[in-house]
């Protein structure tokens, strides 16, 4: 850094480039998008059999002429280039495909399941943010002592602990043995309720998926903050904001915990795609009715069609997630600008 | 010195923690800095001056502490305060300035949300009547464009710009006493002239007293009132910055004479002086004198006992055997 240029890239660069980073990390999206969408094709025409032999299995069988005019039909007797055309221009329209195992269409049992799995998920992280900050932050400031010890214990433990066995544990507690919580499901089962009877039966719900999907990463994420906040306090703006005469809880909040959010916002998206992939398990101990359980029983029952749905789906939601962690970054660091 | 003395330290050990246990880094350290005075304080690496800054500003380092030794500033003795009201202290009484600007300022809050803060810790001001004080305090620092520059964040500044900013944090609650700790070392040269000069302006208009650590003899006498030169962990002598070429102590001598020269018109740039030998570390046991070994003026006596600090005209000196006025230097 020189002392001779400080006009040049004086304070006022900054607002300029603000719409265009956004811009431009849109357009960053697309390629990994149209990745996506050429893996859910291949995963499509890797499968044995295609959706004319199945449908006419489906209608008890029939002849080679049959198959060939259904094939005709979709398309599929084009090379695999102009199918993969085909296939895009199906998916920008909505249009999925079918899943003859459930005789519904992708796209509406992919609609329907994302709201709860965005809920599990979106509060899982929620959790999992709030109590790996607090309990980092503690262990750094406590770094040593007891509290910072006990705290790397559970985190350990919690770590250690695989999701369902967590899950399965929780549910006997809370569920079996205390009856506080109920052990499965979306929403009590008997009477429609409506409105806020049905948000507080969700919630419930919520509780004990939310807390077994959150815990793991709030043991990821307090050992990042603490691992963090130590380097940070380290610093010499942190010497700097001691010698202002600050108290110590301001210090730790405006200096350390801020500057800690900058990779820990990078762990978050980093993770993203291993939090839907966490979600599988919790919601199939939970029987939480989300994609990662649609999922599951895709590959169980080789539902090809909803599988790549559901592979397009979750890969547009990670890259979504990446996005908005991307421009998180660029409100909490002021330094990031896009090359 | 005639009037009581704003920050008065006496017989202060700074402990540090290492491998071989507690050793003391500051080893029995007085100092008197005077109400509106420049003090430099002069030392080679690992002589403590900087861990004596830092223990004036309570803010060592976990692993270093005050072993024994008292402070006392604008008459009040922070011996055992608690921490409350050291912090308080901090800030307000003592304003601290350090060596690298580039890494002073914390990167994610803009300057003004720095400033205010430091304002705020201590008055109950409002924020608006805050960030007008942050903007007269960067015209004080002489920024311009100060609404501007408020709104700005340290990395789109230049070292130059940030050691300002943080001059105006550190005397923004109008400071008995600014410890300037290496305050232009990071800078370029041109720059450097500057932020002394305008440490200078500020205790001259505002009657603080400054405290400006150096390894820098060349510093001493045109920004210094009076110099303390310490090694190995004392002050092993106190001077007027004025008199400074009349120094009595072997090791300010050898300093003296080791200052690089300007290259003589004609004929080839002269070697640099040195001074043999080497500092002891800390902790290193020390019996007599800590500079004996490399001394040209050692004697028996230099071996067996520490000097005591003695008057020689307005100088406090720890020698045996303390130069003349006007005595050639002789190294060995």
């Amino acid at each position: 850094m020189t002392s001779a240029a400080p006009a040049a890239t004086g304070p006022s660069a900054r607002p300029h480039s603000t719409g265009r980073y956004v811009g431009l990390r849109l357009l960053q999206m697309v390629p990994t998008l149209l990745l996506i969408l050429v893996t859910a094709f291949l995963l499509l025409k890797l499968a044995p059999g295609d959706a004319a032999q199945v449908l006419a299995g489906d209608s008890g069988g029939g002849d080679a002429a049959y198959i060939a005019t259904l094939r005709q039909r979709f398309g599929l007797d084009q090379p695999i280039a102009i199918q993969l055309l085909l296939y895009a221009r199906n998916v920008l329209t909505g249009e999925l495909g079918f899943s003859f195992r459930n005789n519904m269409p992708v796209a509406e049992l992919i609609a329907a399941r994302v709201v709860p799995t965005l809920l599990l998920t979106g509060l899982a992280l929620l959790v999992a943010v709030l109590l790996g900050v607090a309990g980092g932050v503690t262990a750094a400031l406590t770094r040593g002592r007891l509290a910072d010890r006990l705290i790397g214990a559970i985190a350990l433990l919690l770590y250690a602990t695989p999701g369902f066995l967590l899950g399965i544990g929780l549910m006997i507690l809370f569920g079996v043995v205390l009856l506080w919580l109920p052990t499965g499901g979306y929403a009590d089962a008997n009477g429609a309720a409506e409105g806020w009877a049905h948000a507080g039966s969700v919630a419930r719900h919520l509780v004990l998926p939310v807390v077994t999907l959150g815990m793991l990463y709030a043991a990821i994420y307090s050992r990042f903050t603490r691992s963090a906040m130590i380097e940070i306090y380290a610093q010499d703006y942190i010497r700097t904001a001691r010698a202002k005469g600050l108290a110590p809880a301001r210090i730790a909040w405006r200096h350390g915990v801020r500057n800690a959010l900058l990779p820990l916002v990078t762990i978050i998206g980093l993770q993203a795609g291993s939090l839907l992939s966490g979600a599988i398990v919790v919601e199939t101990v939970f029987a939480w009715p989300g994609l990662g359980r649609l999922a599951f029983e895709a590959v169980q029952q080789r539902d090809y069609n909803l599988l790549s749905g559901l592979v397009l789906c979750t890969g547009a939601l990670v890259v979504i997630t990446n996005l908005i962690v991307d421009l998180l970054y660029a409100t909490l660091d002021p330094r990031v600008r896009l090359r | 010195m005639n009037a009581a003395p704003v920050l008065s330290v006496r017989d202060l050990k700074v402990g540090v923690r290492s491998a071989r246990g507690e050793v003391d880094a500051v080893r029995g350290l007085d100092l008197d800095v005077a109400r509106g005075e420049t003090l430099a304080l002069v030392g080679e690496s690992g002589c403590g001056k900087s861990l004596t800054a830092l223990a004036l500003a309570g803010l060592l380092p976990d692993g270093a502490r005050i072993r024994s030794g008292t402070i006392v500033l604008g008459g009040v003795s922070i011996e055992g305060l608690p921490e409350r009201r050291l912090r308080r202290l901090r800030g307000q009484r003592v304003g601290m300035v350090f060596q690298d600007p580039m890494a002073a300022l914390n990167p994610v809050l803009t300057i003004g949300e720095q400033i205010v803060e430091a304002i705020r810790a201590h008055r109950s001001v409002s924020r608006a009547q805050a960030r007008s004080e942050a903007e007269s305090l960067l015209a004080r620092v002489r920024l311009r464009e100060g609404a501007q520059l408020l709104q700005a964040f340290p990395h789109q500044l230049s070292g130059g710009m940030r050691q300002r900013i943080l001059i105006a944090i550190a005397i923004a609650n109008r400071p008995d006493v600014l410890i300037a700790d290496e305050p232009t070392t990071a800078l370029d040269a041109t720059v450097q002239a500057e932020i002394l000069a305008l440490l200078d302006e500020l205790r001259r208009d505002s009657g603080m007293a400054l405290v400006l650590i150096t390894h820098d003899l060349g510093l001493v006498s045109r920004w210094a009132d009076r110099v303390a030169v310490m090694y190995a962990g004392r002050a092993v002598e106190t001077r007027s910055a004025a008199t400074l070429a009349d120094a009595a102590h072997p090791y300010t001598r050898a300093l003296l004479a080791a200052r690089p020269r300007r290259r003589p018109l004609r004929g080839p740039r002269p070697r640099l002086a040195e001074i043999s030998g080497r500092v002891p570390l800390p902790g290193e046991a020390i019996s007599g004198c800590a500079f004996a070994d490399r001394c040209a003026a050692m004697t028996a006596l230099c071996r067996r006992q520490a000097p005591e600090t003695q008057r020689l005209g307005d100088a406090g000196v720890a020698c045996h055997h303390p130069f003349a006025p006007r005595r050639e230097v002789a190294l060995p």
